[in-house]
């Protein structure tokens, strides 16, 4: 059942750095084959955005490149700035804010972006408005944000898009239109030549769709790979305050004393010196988010 | 080729909904206004250009609200087209502005006097020449400042070449006498000349503008969105 | 077939995948030579991800439950009897391990306990 060597890679991310006066983006590192969701996931101001938009060749990163669709086909003929540039049209892009006028139409945003498409499907657009219950007179302004984040998932599966990248789609949505769009990025990668790209903060969405996930902490890449290597590489531990020594305790991630106790996580190879009363658990993906990020901050 | 075209397009789209019957009537009307009480052709399609300018700045100015220029990269359209295509779409406007006003003046011309004798006065080739000049050249300004630092930004930095044309005038006004005398002459001469006076007009434009557009090239590629 | 997942569980849902549909062939429901669903199907309608899938799919192929054939899908093998038999071991060592606890914390004599274990056996008429 070799599902996972006969893909190609769809993106291919390799040592992404950025500088801003405020905020660095350092080393970031990651491989999405083809047929496969990805969680991009870390704390807002991780540097997700501006990893995204790396990628997207809407900003110029310092260090490292971005390779997208890389062909497997070693006689292909080498990659050229304009070749490079007519990748960007098998992206699907669901933004924060939608990257369209805001006083057209849902009507006038297929007509115009139509012509920019070599594969744009009207009738498939119609569907999907028509199933997302989008009226085509409405102007996006005048749209909710569930609906926004629906019109731009229309339009980049209207054009046939093989990748598809989301930036905090879900941020802010209610659960009902949470689960439609997460319904939706599982339909999508039932075509096993297609992929996404999901940056959030609402883990609860990735925990069961995402393959694999791709986490960052302060500008750095703290794991990329499966999901379910992740969440089993680490395990949830709690016990009383005198259960630990000094060197037991050092292994725990994220230490929290209070008054009756103490949590944390630890990695599942180090269960073993651990006494054996403590409560251990898996570690849900929010938890080690915040673990991760609370042992980076005792370490430094 | 074609994306330049549909750049263009998408362009006219963009100011599509903010040129309502509304705006093109008030548009209208103070053109009609101001030649009307100036009675002078030349005054009423310089106020129409006027406008037009500031209807050429939109795409700028929502394409900054709307983050547009992100969306030309994720339309896969290169840097180059987006400023050909800006500058082809802005001449398209002034040309759409010219004709406009220029029929709009001319009707006006068939009931005052006045403005058609100012319309068919022998001086009219250059001053036609000398009104596009101006206004091309000003464009030809603002248009890198656009592209470099964006619409907010840049409306500042975009009154400039106004300063520079109020500068200009004044500095006319005051000039030694031996130049305001050749400089009569040359207006003479330019005068008996329509044809030649609006191509070295044309000519200057189109220099104007290439280069303008180079410049805004180099300044929208260092861009970040 | 059933196929369902616990949202609360514990347990992996690739484990809670796998132990239903070994369920299902040792119960009768899925005969040898019957086609699973594609992994990317069942994935969609289960709402995981299509590694989970993939990972029951190669761990009931490696316990020799399924053939996977390229390009075609996953088909149910003929039932092994040696695999029925450690299956019935592992739950049974399950069960009695179960009753020995409890009989431990009751403090019920060993030998009352084997003399239970084997009226049980009488009245399911199990010689």
């Amino acid at each position: 059942m070799n599902d996972l060597s006969e893909t190609g890679l769809i993106l291919k991310v390799q040592g992404l750095g950025k500088h801003y006066p405020s905020f660095d983006l350092h080393d970031i590192d990651f491989d999405l084959p083809q047929g496969y969701i990805m969680g991009f996931i870390g704390p807002n101001g991780a540097g997700k955005t501006t990893t995204i938009k790396s990628i997207l060749g809407l900003i110029r990163p310092d260090q490292g490149q971005v390779t997208l669709f890389a062909s497997i086909n070693p006689a292909a003929p080498p990659e050229t700035p304009q070749s490079c540039l007519a990748k960007h049209s098998r992206i699907g892009v669901v933004m924060d804010r939608p990257l369209y006028n805001e006083d057209w139409t849902v009507r006038q945003i297929a007509r115009v972006l139509a012509p920019f498409y070599p594969k744009w499907d009207d009738q498939k657009f119609q569907q999907y408005i028509s199933r997302f219950a989008l009226s085509p007179d409405k102007k996006l302004k005048e749209l909710s944000r569930g609906m926004q984040v629906k019109l731009q998932l229309a339009v980049a599966l209207s054009h046939h898009a093989d990748l598809l990248i989301l930036d905090e789609p879900t941020s802010g949505l209610d659960p009902v239109a949470r689960d439609e769009i997460c319904d939706l990025l599982c339909e999508f990668v039932s075509d096993p030549h297609k992929s996404v790209l999901f940056s959030t903060h609402i883990t609860a969405d990735l925990e069961k769709i995402a393959d694999y996930l791709t986490f960052i902490l302060n500008g750095r890449m703290v794991y990329s790979g499966s999901k379910d290597d992740l969440l089993e590489k680490y395990v949830r531990v709690a016990g009383g305050l005198d259960d630990l020594t000094p060197q037991q305790q050092a292994l725990i991630i994220g230490y929290r004393a209070y008054s009756s106790g103490f949590e944390g996580m630890c990695l599942a190879s180090h269960l073993q010196q651990l006494p054996r009363q403590l409560l251990t658990e898996p570690v849900t993906l929010d938890e080690l988010i915040v673990y991760m990020h609370k042992g980076e901050a005792q370490h430094a | 080729m074609r994306k330049l075209v549909n750049f263009v397009g998408l362009d006219f789209a963009t100011i599509q909904p903010y040129l309502s019957l509304k705006t093109c009537l008030i548009y209208l009307a103070v053109c009609i206004f101001v030649t009307l009480t100036t009675r002078n052709a030349d005054i009423g399609l310089s106020a129409t250009l006027m406008m037009g300018m500031i209807m050429m700045s939109y795409p700028f100015a929502i394409g900054e609200k709307c983050n547009l220029d992100a969306l030309y990269v994720t339309l896969a359209l290169p840097r180059s087209t987006v400023v050909s295509g800006r500058y082809l779409f802005t001449a398209l406007m002034d040309l759409l502005t010219a004709v406009l006003g220029l029929a709009a003046v001319g009707l006006l011309s068939l009931f005052e006097p006045k403005i058609r004798q100012s319309l068919l006065s022998p001086g009219q080739g250059l001053a036609l020449s000398s009104i596009f000049l101006t206004f091309c050249l000003l464009q030809a300004l603002q248009l890198p400042a656009y592209f470099k630092l964006g619409y907010s930004k840049a409306r500042l930095a975009g009154l400039l070449p106004y300063a520079v044309l109020v500068l200009l005038v004044a500095l006319l006004g005051n000039l030694p006498a031996g130049l305001t005398q050749s400089l009569t002459s040359l207006l003479q001469t330019l005068t008996r000349q329509p044809l030649l006076t609006a191509l070295t007009a044309l000519l200057a434009i189109g220099l104007s503008w290439l280069l303008s557009a180079r410049i805004a090239l180099v300044f929208y590629r260092k861009r970040e969105f | 077939m059933k196929i369902i997942i616990s949202n609360r569980s514990d347990r992996p849902i690739y484990e809670q995948i796998k132990q239903q549909i070994r369920d299902a062939i040792f119960a009768g429901l899925l005969e040898a030579g019957d086609l699973l669903p594609s992994i990317r199907q069942l994935a969609r309608d289960l709402q995981v991800s299509v590694i989970t899938i993939t990972r029951a799919y190669n761990d009931l192929e490696q316990e020799g439950f399924i053939n996977n054939v390229q390009g075609k899908g996953c088909y149910v093998l003929p039932r092994n009897q040696e695999l029925l038999r450690e299956h019935a071991r592992q739950k049974v060592e399950q069960g009695l391990g179960e009753a020995v606890d409890a009989a431990k914390a009751g403090g019920i004599p060993k030998a009352e306990l084997m003399e239970m274990l084997d009226i049980l056996c009488r009245e399911e008429h199990y010689e």
